[in-house]
């Protein structure tokens, strides 16, 4: 199951991997079609309910291309109502150069940093430590249950759009950015969590209307392109075997294999424990033997604890003391052990140590037992729900470090 | 004060939070997230004693205080460790884990329930290994084989279900379906079993009640009012 993420919690690895997979897909020729896909959609997945479920469906398929090329890939996505800045407030998450580029250079507009900085893309010249906004418009449009409230939600998406401007900002061309498919991975999850948030309530409808609106926006319309005809949009379909994608196949986002982080258990942030790295290497030797600490990196190579030899591969266990002593089989070693000193104490546990304690996946899931009966959300205990929901977000909202 | 850990999504611990606020009850409702993110933990282990304190970020103190604890920490929020290596993430989520279980263990207040080595919020054994414990102490079992997958629908599972519910010593049977014929039994099997909070699931649908599982995060509204009122009772008479 793919966690899509908040693009701040992203790591540097993982911005590499996005931006080289994008061009990856761009230079085998397969980016453009998906450009082309949303401008022949431009009357049907915008300005009316199948806004959403037609570009859950578009983002999906994109993201699977880029999936192909590295499994390891997910969509993040972009709050565009909250500033994307590192804790100090000193740097851009999302306008750097080893992500999305900058913005457009004055005058031109022409996008000259970043990865994507030769593929002749324009952006407005803002500002990269303010943020469109537009937070509470969407609170309110979240607020209601009623699906024809919820999807105006396209308007400050399309603010979003605006604010970086170019082609992203021009809805015939928008996906040319890649900035496109972080603005609407960020609608897909507004989505999710609107379902998630109101999903219980009597008489809800994750999607209108049911039947009755215009072709391709009722419930179990089949939507173009995928449906395989040009009717009635005549457009060229971008698709040989006609597929029957209906709003109503789109309604669960974990049914087609994505995770959101603010909806999602699994694919929430998780806490992080910086102070463990530097930590270790005193706590290790503070917890050494005496006669071991004041022993010479040669000598402690052969003295080493009786539980780490048990962690070493077979092969090395069985000759560690005499092979070593004779240089042999070094290359087996992890390199920090090689090159002696202290280090090796404290990476030594980089030998694989064997499966934790008790594995979630053996860890009895009660979760249906228990609940057999549902309380049901009072408005008491609804109340009660969302403080320790905004409790829980405060404490894993501060950067996710534990102490 | 008693404290509730818990996660926002427990609704069921959510609701008893409630009904023991509506008894006057002062209640504390406490996150894993809260247990892990600048807290500190002081353990105090002697020969013949030793003592368990818990401060919170946000000030509170859980210590032994408190009226007493429900334990509903079915496990700690998942960690990373920064150095993004599996190993170190697995070694300090199990030094995480092992602390919080003897912090809950040390504490001298009820704690329902305490943690075992192998789980933060009581025994939890398979569907088989519980109905053998059960035929041990003389519980009607209902058949189990190995190909059992426990993959019947909730929906399913409650029309031919039935549940006892322990607190402490006391059993408690909402739906009055059991006139008293398992209580003894049933204490036997969580003595056995080291459990002072769960609930016994029958299966009736043979006509008479079958013991099928135990399950040590009771779904407490299914209790009502009786198992919020033994649970008070519990707290209060511990002091």
């Amino acid at each position: 199951m793919g966690c899509r993420k908040n693009l701040t919690r992203l790591t540097a690895a993982e911005r590499l991997a996005f931006t080289n997979v994008i061009n990856q897909l761009r230079a085998d020729g397969g980016y453009d079609t998906y450009v082309q896909q949303h401008q022949g959609a431009l009357g049907h997945g915008h300005g009316g309910p199948a806004f959403f479920p037609w570009h859950r469906e578009y983002i999906l398929r994109f993201e699977r291309a880029l999936q192909a090329i590295d499994p390891s890939v997910n969509l993040p996505y972009w709050d565009w109502t909250a500033e994307n800045l590192n804790p100090a407030g000193t740097e851009s998450l999302i306008w750097r150069d080893d992500f999305m580029g900058g913005p457009g250079q004055a005058g031109t507009g022409n996008l000259t940093t970043g990865p994507f900085a030769s593929w002749g893309l324009r952006r407005s010249s803002f500002n990269i430590f303010t943020f469109p906004g537009t937070g509470g418009t969407i609170a309110a449009s979240m607020a209601s249950s009623n699906y024809s409230t919820f999807r105006q939600i396209e308007s400050p998406h399309g603010a979003a759009h605006v604010w970086v401007g170019g082609d992203v900002g021009n809805a015939s061309i928008a996906p040319r950015d890649p900035v496109f498919w972080l603005i609407h991975c960020n609608v897909d999850r507004l989505w999710a969590e609107w379902i998630n948030q109101h999903q219980g309530e009597v008489g809800f409808q994750a999607y209108l209307p049911l039947s009755g609106g215009p072709a391709g926006h009722n419930l179990n319309d089949t939507m173009w392109p995928w449906n395989g005809t040009s009717i009635p949009f005549g457009v060229a379909p971008w698709t040989v075997t006609p597929e029957n994608i209906r709003p109503a196949d789109l309604l669960d986002h974990r049914a087609l294999g994505c995770t959101y982080d603010t909806v999602d258990p699994e694919c929430r942030p998780k806490i992080l424990f910086k102070e463990l790295k530097d930590r270790q290497p005193k706590e290790l030797k503070d917890r050494l033997p005496k006669e071991l600490k004041e022993l010479q990196p040669k000598e402690l190579k052969e003295r080493l604890p009786k539980e780490f030899k048990e962690r070493l591969p077979k092969e090395l266990k069985e000759g560690l003391s005499k092979e070593l002593k004779e240089g042999q089989q070094k290359e087996l070693l992890p390199k920090e052990l090689k090159e002696g000193g202290p280090k090796e104490v404290k990476e030594i546990r980089e030998v694989p140590f064997g499966e934790p304690f008790i594995r979630p996946e053996l860890r009895p899931d009660l979760t249906q037992a228990a609940f057999g009966v549902n309380p049901g959300l009072s408005a008491d205990v609804m109340a009660l729900q969302e403080e320790l929901l905004n409790r829980r977000n405060d404490i894993l909202g501060g950067h996710g470090h534990g102490s | 004060m008693i404290c509730i850990l818990c996660t926002p999504e427990d609704t069921h611990a959510l609701w008893l939070a409630r009904q023991l606020r509506a008894r006057g009850r002062e209640i504390e409702l406490v996150l894993p997230e809260e247990i892990l993110v600048k807290s500190q933990l002081h353990l105090s282990v002697c020969t013949q004693s030793g003592s368990a304190s818990l401060r919170l970020a946000r000030g509170l103190i859980l210590d032994d205080r408190l009226a007493g604890l429900i334990n509903r920490l079915y496990d700690l929020p998942p960690m990373v460790s920064i150095t993004g290596r599996a190993a170190d993430s697995l070694f300090v989520a199990e030094e995480w884990r092992a602390a919080i279980a003897a912090f809950l263990e040390m504490l001298s207040c009820p704690v329902l329930n305490h943690p075992t080595g192998a789980n933060l919020y009581g025994q939890v054994l398979g569907e088989g290994h519980w109905r053998s414990l059960a035929a041990r102490v003389g519980l009607a079992v209902a058949p189990w084989t190995s190909e059992d997958t426990d993959q019947t629908s909730p929906s399913e599972a409650q029309v031919s279900r039935a549940s006892l519910f322990m607190v402490g010593s006391r059993v408690l049977d909402p739906l009055g379906v059991f006139a008293g014929q398992s209580d003894d039994r049933l204490r036997a099997l969580t003595n056995l079993a080291g459990i002072q909070l769960c609930s016994a699931v029958f299966d009736l649908s043979s006509g008479q009640p079958a013991f099928t599982q135990l399950n040590p995060l009771p779904p407490f509204a299914a209790g009502g009012d009786a198992l919020v009122a033994a649970l008070d009772e519990a707290m209060v008479e511990a002091r």
